[in-house]
């Protein structure tokens, strides 16, 4: 793993792009794709009164701990987290070694729908994001100042 | 790990504040939220116990303008100190890229400190991450304490890898040194990233 991450204008906008396909495809109301540190890598689709930026957070400290618990009971990991509310639920799943993908959908749809979409979505996205993964370190930004 | 958006002119790093349980850890980030306007934060997550321990994590992201032409994020967590907590403290450390030590001044808690910073030098292990690599200042918490350890013992206690790094004395409930620390190691962290982007660019 390196220790910085760059993603290009390109990858995000194919990231984005596949993100709106799946909520189109789902009909699920919110997508995001983050790392497994809770790093949000994208947010499309319904967001008012939304904070996407903590439910990346809590969905992968959330994530992590039921890894810890499958190492418990001699599982690898989990690959999909389930939560259902009265109206609204989230699908969380694995992308990839490094990324996990959020699902918020409404009960209009269903989880299959959700989650049929979800496996394929990730498979391209885990495609996108082993190519940031295994990009060399390069900077295309030159000496940036640090402004006091 | 920090990630640099070119589509969304992003820079995000993760800073973890470490050390012992009751040491202050949620207490500098209660006070960093408190006093930086809304604009530049988001709400401060907790997810403590009822007695208000930390349980798994605090987390408060910060907003500034440190890189020219560039939003530049900062990712603030704190980890649960108490000794069986060590699974989730881990957890927190995976895509460190600075560490605020936060040690107890009270002399009793030394033992604390230096188990905790040796927990830390081994979680960060597990990860191939060595202090050597990673950039961390020490805050020494509760000057204010009648039985304060000395700094210059804390120092030496605390402060003996090969390179030494700088350490603020702070009182944390009422805000002193809680700036200062958090303006060193976001400094610290964003040369070291500006330092290897720029001699990657050279290669």
């Amino acid at each position: 793993m390196p220790r910085h991450r760059f993603i290009t204008l390109e990858e995000q906008k194919q990231i984005d792009e596949l993100l709106r396909e799946l909520l189109k495809n789902s009909d699920a109301k919110t997508a995001l794709l983050l790392d497994q540190g809770g790093f949000l890598m994208s947010v499309q689709g319904f967001t008012e009164h939304l904070d996407p930026q903590t439910i990346a957070v809590l969905a992968a400290g959330s994530f992590a701990t039921t890894r810890e618990l499958a190492k418990l009971i001699g599982e690898e990991g989990f690959t999909v987290m389930f939560h259902q509310g009265r109206r609204d639920n989230i699908h969380i799943s694995a992308v990839g070694k490094d990324a996990l993908m959020v699902i918020i959908f409404e009960n209009t749809t269903t989880i299959g729908m959700v989650r049929l979409f979800a496996r394929d979505t990730a498979k391209k996205l885990d495609a996108i994001l082993d190519v940031i993964n295994n990009r060399k370190a390069q900077s295309p930004m030159g000496n940036i100042p640090v402004q006091q | 790990m920090s990630t640099v958006n070119f589509a969304t002119r992003e820079i995000t790093c993760k800073i973890v504040y470490y050390g012992p349980g009751l040491s202050g850890k949620t207490t500098n980030l209660l006070f960093i939220h408190k006093k930086i306007p809304a604009k530049h934060r988001s709400d401060m997550v907790s997810l403590a116990t009822d007695g208000d321990r930390t349980l798994f994590f605090d987390f408060l992201p910060l907003v500034t303008h440190a890189v020219k032409g560039f939003t530049t994020k900062f990712q603030l967590y704190t980890v649960p100190g108490q000794v069986f907590y060590n699974a989730t403290r881990k957890l927190v450390l995976q895509g460190v890229d600075g560490i605020v030590f936060v040690a107890d001044s009270a002399w009793n808690r030394m033992n604390d400190n230096h188990e905790s910073f040796i927990n830390m030098k081994e979680n960060l292990e597990d990860y191939e991450v060595t202090l050597e690599e990673i950039p961390y200042v020490l805050q020494f918490n509760k000057r204010d304490l009648p039985d304060a350890a000395p700094v210059d013992y804390m120092n030496n206690l605390l402060n003996r890898e090969k390179q030494r790094v700088p350490g603020f004395e702070s009182i944390a409930v009422r805000g002193t040194g809680v700036f200062e620390t958090l303006n060193a190691i976001s400094r610290m962290v964003l040369v070291k990233l500006i330092n290897e982007l720029s001699a990657n660019k050279e290669n």
